[in-house]
Order: C-alpha cells, then sequence, then structure tokens
C-alpha cells in the first residue's frame, strides 16, 4: 500500500497539470466558500429598492455550515475538476505506454488499479480536508455558539461529500482505463456528466431515476433547508439518505471492479 | 548450463491472425541471444508474452526455472519496442520510480547512469533527450538492481550510426558482466555482431535455434589466391583431403573433407613452388543462412 502510494506520488510530483489543478482547485473552493455568504445577501437585497426582509441567517454557522458547503462543493461543476484530472493521468499511463513499462518492470495489474484507487482516494481526502479547514475557520469566526457537540452535529456531511468525489474520480477512473485516449476519455465524461444522464434521468421512471449513478451522488446531500428556502416554502431534505448512501456506494464498487476486470483481461 | 528462459507451445492468436505459433525456445544462462526475423514475424509479441504484458492463447514459459509472477518480473530488466518514460520527470526520477517498483535501492541509480553515459544529464526532463539517449536511459532502467536477465527489444531502432555503435558497444559491455541477454532484431549483422546464440522466427514459426557458430562459423573451406591460379588449382587436387574445388571472383575456393590446417597447406604449396598471395577460412554469412531458412524452412 505505502509502495503503490509512493510509486503514485512520485509520478505526479512533477507533473505541472496535477499542481495547476490543485491551485485552481484550492483557490477557486476556497474562494467559493468565503465568498458564498457575502454574495447571497447582497444579491437578495440587490435587484430592487425594496430589500426583501430577510430571515436572519448565516451559511457559516455550526453545525449547517458543513451541510451548507458541503452542498456547494459537491455540485456536479466542481466535481467535475478533480474527475478530469483523474482521466488524464489515467490516459497518460496509456499515452506514455508507461503502464505497459511499470508491469514489465513487476508491478502487477491488481497493483496497477489499486495505486490509481489509492490516488482518487488521496485526491477525494485532501478536497474533504480543505472543506474542513475551510469550516471551521468560517465556523469559528461566524458562530454565537461554538460547543464541541454542536461543531460535529453534522459532520457526516463530510462524509457524503468525499463519497461525491470518490464516486465520481472512480468513474472518471474507469472512463479513462477504458477508452485510454485522453481527449477522448474526457469528451465521454463530459458528454455523459452534462448531457446524457441528465436527458435519460428526465424521461425515466422515478424508481430508475434514483439508480442513476450521477443522480445518485447528487441527490446525497440535498439543497440545504436555510432560513431562506423556508421562508420561499420549500422544505428540502435535512438527512442523508441512507439508500442513497447505498447505491452510490454500489456504483463506485463496480466502478472498481470493471477497471479492475479491463486490466486484468487486456493485452497492454 | 543454468535454464533462464524456457517457452513451451507459445501461441498468440489476434483474432484470426496468429502472430506467434507454438514457439518452443531455450534460453541459458550466460547467452546473448538473439531473435532475430523480419518486421512483423512475432518477435515483439513474444517477449511481450514472457514479460506479462500480452496475454498467451496457449502454451507456457518459465524464468530461472519457476513460474511467471511479478516477482520474478522484477529480476528481469526489459526495453521492449520503445523506451517508455514520464516525460516531465527527469532522468533520475524516472529511473527512481522504476527502481521502486522493482524494490531496487536509489543507490545503484548514478551508478547505471554512468554505465549508459547519462550522468550528466541526471535532471534534464526525459522529453528533451534525443532518441538515442531515450534509448540508452531505458536500457539504463533495465539494468537496475543488476538483473538476471535483459530484454532488448530492436535497441538499435531508429538510431543514427553512432547511436547505433554506442548501444552494440553497451550491450557488449553488459553481456561481459555474465548477464544474459536476450534480443531481438530484425537486423543480421546486429545479431551476427553482437550474439553468441540464435533463434530464428518467420511469421510466427521457429524456423532455427542454436549457437550462432553452428550457423556461422568456419566453414570446412578455404579461399586461396596465387599468381599462377592455374598451377595452383592443378596442385590443390592432390592435396589430402580435398573435395572439390571451385573458381570464385579471382580465388579459389577449396572444400575439404575434414577442417584443413592452413599452415600444413601453405608449407606443402611452397615446397611444390607455388608462393599464395591469399588464404583465408571462408566464414558463411549469417544472411545466407537465413535466406536459404527463410527460403526453405523444413530444413531446419
Amino acid at each position: 500500500m505505502i509502495k503503490l502510494l509512493q510509486i503514485e506520488y512520485n509520478k505526479i510530483s512533477r507533473y505541472w497539470i496535477f499542481w495547476g489543478m490543485a491551485i485552481i482547485l484550492t483557490v477557486g473552493l476556497t474562494t467559493l466558500y468565503w465568498g458564498i455568504e457575502p454574495f447571497i445577501n447582497e444579491n437578495v437585497k440587490g435587484p430592487s429598492n425594496a430589500p426583501i426582509p430577510i430571515p436572519q441567517f448565516s451559511l457559516y454557522e455550526f453545525p449547517n455550515i458543513w451541510h451548507n458547503l458541503t452542498y456547494l462543493a459537491g455540485m456536479r461543476f466542481f466535481l467535475l475538476f478533480p474527475a478530469l484530472l483523474i482521466t488524464l493521468i489515467v490516459t497518460n499511463e496509456y499515452t506514455y505506454r508507461t503502464l505497459r513499462q511499470n508491469v514489465i518492470d513487476g508491478l502487477s495489474r491488481n497493483e496497477i488499479v489499486t495505486s490509481k484507487i489509492i490516488l482518487v482516494f488521496v485526491i477525494s481526502a485532501s478536497l474533504v480536508v480543505l472543506l474542513l479547514i475551510n469550516g471551521f475557520l468560517l465556523g469559528l469566526s461566524h458562530s454565537k455558539d461554538s460547543s464541541i457537540l454542536l461543531v460535529f452535529e453534522k459532520f457526516h456531511y463530510l462524509g457524503a461529500y468525499f463519497l461525491e468525489v470518490f464516486a465520481f474520480g472512480m468513474l472518471a477512473l474507469l472512463i479513462g482505463t477504458l477508452v485510454k485516449k485522453a481527449l477522448f476519455a474526457i469528451g465521454i465524461l463530459l458528454t455523459y456528466s452534462v448531457i446524457l444522464e441528465p436527458i435519460a434521468h428526465h424521461y425515466s421512471p422515478e424508481w430508475l431515476q434514483r439508480i442513476f449513478p450521477l443522480a445518485a451522488i447528487g441527490r446525497l446531500i440535498d439543497v440545504p433547508n436555510s432560513g431562506l428556502m423556508r421562508m420561499f416554502g420549500v422544505n428540502f431534505r435535512t438527512y442523508i439518505d441512507f439508500l442513497d448512501v447505498i447505491i452510490v456506494l454500489a456504483w463506485t464498487i463496480i466502478f472498481a471492479l470493471l477497471t479492475y476486470l479491463i486490466i486484468r483481461k487486456r493485452d497492454l | 548450463m543454468n535454464s533462464i528462459l524456457q517457452i513451451e507451445g507459445l501461441s498468440k492468436k489476434f483474432g484470426k491472425i496468429e502472430a506467434v505459433k507454438n514457439l518452443n525456445l531455450s534460453i541459458n544462462q550466460g547467452e546473448v541471444f538473439g531473435i532475430l526475423g523480419p518486421n512483423g514475424s512475432g518477435k515483439t509479441t513474444t517477449l511481450g508474452m514472457v514479460l506479462g504484458v500480452v496475454h498467451q492463447s496457449a502454451g507456457t514459459y518459465k524464468w530461472f526455472g519457476q513460474e511467471p509472477s511479478n516477482d520474478i518480473r522484477k529480476k528481469i530488466g526489459s526495453v521492449l519496442e520503445t523506451p517508455n518514460f514520464y516525460p516531465y520527470l527527469s532522468a533520475r526520477n524516472n529511473l527512481k520510480l522504476a527502481a521502486r517498483i522493482k524494490g531496487v535501492d536509489f543507490s545503484t541509480i548514478d551508478e547505471v547512469l554512468t554505465t549508459v553515459g547519462l550522468f550528466e544529464r541526471a535532471e534534464s526532463p526525459f522529453r528533451t533527450f534525443s532518441y538515442g539517449m531515450k534509448q540508452r536511459l531505458a536500457i539504463g532502467a533495465a539494468l537496475l538492481g543488476n538483473p538476471q536477465a535483459l530484454i532488448l527489444d530492436e535497441p538499435t531502432n531508429g538510431l543514427d550510426p553512432q547511436g547505433i555503435a554506442e548501444i552494440r558497444q553497451l550491450v557488449t559491455k553488459i553481456a561481459s558482466r555474465g548477464i544474459t541477454i536476450i534480443l531481438a532484431s530484425h537486423l543480421l549483422d546486429e545479431v551476427q555482431k553482437i550474439c553468441s546464440h540464435v533463434a530464428i522466427i518467420r511469421k510466427g514459426q521457429l524456423l532455427f535455434s542454436g549457437a550462432v557458430d553452428s550457423i556461422l562459423g568456419t566453414t570446412d573451406s578455404l579461399e586461396i589466391g596465387a599468381e599462377n591460379m592455374v598451377a595452383l588449382q592443378q596442385h590443390l587436387l592432390n592435396y589430402q583431403d580435398v573435395k572439390e574445388v571451385k573458381q570464385e571472383n579471382g580465388l579459389l575456393i577449396v572444400n575439404f573433407s575434414q577442417k584443413p590446417n592452413p599452415a600444413d597447406l601453405n608449407q606443402w604449396l611452397t615446397n611444390q613452388g607455388i608462393y599464395i598471395s591469399h588464404l583465408a577460412y571462408r566464414q558463411r554469412s549469417l544472411e545466407s543462412q537465413f535466406l536459404e531458412l527463410l527460403k526453405n524452412p523444413s530444413k531446419s
């Protein structure tokens, strides 16, 4: 395990696209986390001169901050960035024919896949850590009550966010492995997630809608039920549905197994 | 002699095309084993199978007398077709990666870089290398951890004459350390110069396998020239063990029924009053043998 992690680290340590993407995501998400409340407040008041009476609320108060931030970070647009990066890293191994060389040098085919799954895991965990750090900073500076119980009350949303990034990353790993060509793989990933699945989802019966992988990922964390939303009379789910977790986990395992299967059967 | 690689009945089908047909090979320790065949004859496919990147359709192979495994591949250094490295990583970092996979200590990296003459360029990214340098780095990576066997697939392909000379020198140097080398090539001349043993493959089938000397070697023929060719020919017919005398390119080709001693012959001719201007063993060229085998595969 440690060895595979070291190998993956060696591969990306001088890969500027990886670090470029890491910086874009860090800066982008941090700006999102810190800017979202001022942005919403300004825009709700902004358009008309007669300000709507907004109930006092903060996105950054414990424990709801975890729900609010994970919902934002888990939007498909933001999930696509790490997924595209993973696709690129996987297809690179084919472009450079290094995957073949890795096997020749003595890695097993299973280790090849496992090392990439570790990479997806580390990328997902890093994004959770980024959210965690920002969440604590924002939460501690905006909450009146920072008692331990309150701070950790909705911590499980972090787990759901991790699952979202990880599952999406595993889909990217599968597509990259299947298609081998970077541009082609990225095209398929984008077309599927932005066009194909949403359309198929729209025309499917309700029971099937729940099963679509990206739809299930999207359902994991529902729109935060803030005071603002309640004002408009909408009520969103304030809990994580266990069935969605099961569906996403099942897809993640299917993506992983298919990737193992392809690499085992294929002539490299 | 210790067996390095034993191949039995190895076959590979790509759809309808049979790239390798029921191949049997035995490679022993210390040999520089050439796999010779025209392009597309199944050399790379064969090596791909014994290196675990191509699944065989039938047959088995053993490395060092053991069943194939991932750990066994770590003891073999291989360059298959092209040098495969991460273009954005330096030579040193690429070697570190290979060393990590093989479970080899980083301390051998400098030594390997020196062997292949890339020590000065160790920190340059792989993508800045010329093709010859890339090829040498690949050989360097293959040398990490003192492998027991080295596989080189067309190591001089695409190189300029100087690059070719460098690689051949390098291979000879490595072979002198006692490392078994398996070298696939479509160049007869290369195999003839470097290898001790050769297998000749055509359309995935083995035509010949054995020592290069046995296929090339010195023959039981001498080339002789003198000023008076007519007298020379007449006298030679009286010499012991002479089977046949032919004229070729202004020289006489003399076939003997057993290996002749050129010194005795020279002395004898001098006694007959004939002073020779040319005397040499006739070398069989691999090329003529190769072409003969390709024409007439049943001979093997």
